[in-house]
């Protein structure tokens, strides 16, 4: 596969009405998986593991509740060990209109796993959303951000539209498998918009530190913000509920909203932005 | 979001919704970890580390000096804290231990010697408690009532050992900002978070290749303000403090947190030992 965008980055469409900017909140519903995926995967650490459980049970109220009062819809990526843990948190989600998209069955960072086991992995997490809360996933962001030369066929088998997954430019663009545009938006990520640069500490081996201050993140972001929204560009959140969702941060997310509202943002989903990025470029 | 919205995902919460006395809008608690230079000695053995006379000479800033500006600025603002001291802290400063107790302030359970081995068995736990109960009730005349595991580390059986042992509450956990009771047992789960915990700003050592940093008291300060600010504002959470004499005991440091309990004080916390909030919890759950 040619990991290359192909120099689409001229396509970047026009936003609806006169918007300059589209912003899609995004939030990685890792939970417990955060910590089993972290090291030794924290076997009887039940505090280590408690963490994770912050986020569906306190975090998620308050993103909801957020989002509800900003009239934003938001796309969330749940592994399917997650939406089994947490049913009722899933339906909250689905029911309150936001887009759910793929992100593993135990949030699976291999980077060997074959064609056959990764299908079978998608169709079953798949499965287990549908059987929730009957959404169907239009997009994929990968756990640990590890995909593979096959993913990007994988992707259209599956019926997705989008993409999370390239770091390479400020997107969006429009994937090509062997020279062939495909109906696959790329909706491109990085760590600058991802709050685990900034909150995921942990004195448990491999160990993080340096926490940063809810301010800091938000000067990082409203400058990238500034600098993007002038050049007609995108923003795509990585944001995890079990530290994004503490009262403090959701304050400054907040705020920052309103910033980024008053400054000519585009609020919408993955599934919305990549139609319509698929639409101006004049595709399906 | 309205009531029925409210998502109880694990079925163990019983905290949203409480409201505390006399009108409060948040139940604050002040919390030491007096671990002294055992702190240092367990973590870097959890790490396959050994600590040098550094490491235990600022490990025992906590006893000689910090613990001193706790007490005296504790006295000053009128606030009563909880201190979690492991046995051989006892052992080892039992005058400062005792000072603690004469002020007022609650004592409990913390590890023999600050063990934070994830993998220790029942049979070991038991038997620790047991020899920690007696060093504790030595100095204050009864059993501790609380629990916290050294570094967090508690393990899958020890919400019910600690309920078997007549202890009324943990806190350990990480889940929520809501006291909880655990399901089944009459134990109330007082969670915190590494956010509010000096540990995560203000450790220092060079014993292991931790690149750790220094945080100017303000920042931190303003950072807690936040989170304080942000839960008395939803009016049915918890708000604890973790600190370490060790660390929080530095002159500047006391003095931005006399201000800040000034702060907290004035925007409707109830400021209480965990004992009492946890039974607080407890009468609010037999009432409903």
């Amino acid at each position: 596969m040619n990991m290359k965008n192909n120099g689409h980055l001229g396509e970047v469409p026009r936003w609806p009405d006169g918007k300059r900017i589209a912003i899609m909140l995004a939030f990685d519903l890792d939970a417990e998986t955060m910590w089993t995926t972290h090291g030794d995967g924290s076997v009887g650490h039940i505090t280590n593991l408690s963490r994770g459980a912050y986020g569906p049970k306190q975090g998620i109220p308050r993103i909801l509740a957020m989002l509800d009062a900003w009239d934003i819809k938001a796309t969330f990526f749940i592994p399917g060990i997650v939406a089994e843990s947490y049913p009722d948190v899933v339906r909250a989600i689905a029911k309150a209109g936001h887009d759910i998209g793929y992100h593993g069955y135990l949030h699976e960072e291999s980077s060997t796993t074959p064609y056959a086991e990764e299908d079978a992995t998608m169709r079953k997490a798949e499965k287990i959303i549908f059987d929730i809360c009957g959404k169907k996933l239009l997009g994929h962001r990968a756990p640990g951000g590890v995909i593979h030369d096959y993913s990007l066929r994988l992707f259209l088998e599956h019926g997705y539209i989008y993409s999370s997954n390239w770091r390479d430019c400020d997107g969006p663009f429009i994937h090509e498998i062997e020279g062939k545009r495909v109906p696959l938006v790329e909706l491109p990520k990085d760590s600058v918009f991802d709050d685990t640069a900034y909150d995921f500490y942990t004195d448990t081996p491999p160990e993080r530190y340096g926490l940063k201050s809810p301010r800091e993140m938000e000067e990082v972001w409203k400058d990238e913000f500034d600098s993007l929204a002038e050049e007609g560009r995108m923003i795509n959140f990585v944001l995890h509920p079990q530290f994004m969702g503490r009262v403090s941060r959701i304050a400054m997310l907040s705020e920052l909203v309103g910033y980024m509202k008053a400054h000519g943002a585009w609020f919408d989903t993955n599934a919305n932005v990549a139609q319509y990025v698929l639409k101006a470029n004049g595709i399906k | 979001m309205q009531e029925d919205e409210h998502i109880d995902c694990d079925g163990r919460t019983t905290g949203p919704g409480i409201r505390w006395p006399d009108r409060r809008r948040i139940a604050v608690m002040l919390t030491f970890d007096f671990d002294a230079e055992f702190l240092r000695e367990s973590r870097a053995r959890s790490k396959g580390k050994k600590i040098g006379f550094t490491d235990l000479s600022r490990g025992q800033y906590g006893p000689h000096e910090g613990l001193w500006r706790c007490l005296e600025m504790l006295e000053r603002t009128y606030v009563r804290g909880t201190f979690f001291v492991p046995g051989i802290v006892i052992e080892q400063y039992r005058d400062a231990v005792e000072e603690i107790a004469k002020r007022g302030h609650e004592i409990a359970c913390h590890g023999y010697a600050h063990e934070s081995d994830v993998n220790c068995s029942l049979e070991e736990e038991r038997t620790r408690l047991c020899t920690c109960e007696e060093l504790i009730a030595s100095v204050t005349g009864k059993k501790p009532v609380g629990y916290r595991g050294p570094e967090g580390v508690i393990h899958p059986f020890t919400p019910r050992l600690l309920s078997e042992r007549g202890y009324l509450y943990s806190s350990s956990m990480k889940d929520c900002d809501w006291a909880y009771q655990w399901p089944d047992l009459p134990l109330v789960e007082l969670p915190n978070d590494v956010m509010m915990d000096d540990f995560t700003y203000w450790y220092f050592t060079f014993s292991d290749p931790a690149d750790r940093s220094m945080y100017p008291v303000g920042d931190v300060i303003s950072d807690w303000k936040a989170e304080f600010d942000g839960l008395a504002e939803e009016g049915d959470k918890i708000f604890i403090l973790k600190l370490h004499p060790q660390m929080i005991g530095r002159g500047s440091r006391i003095a931005a947190l006399a201000a800040f309990i000034g702060y907290m004080r004035a925007h409707g916390a109830w400021i209480a030992t965990c004992e009492e909030v946890a039974n607080y919890v407890r009468s609010q759950g037999e009432a409903t």
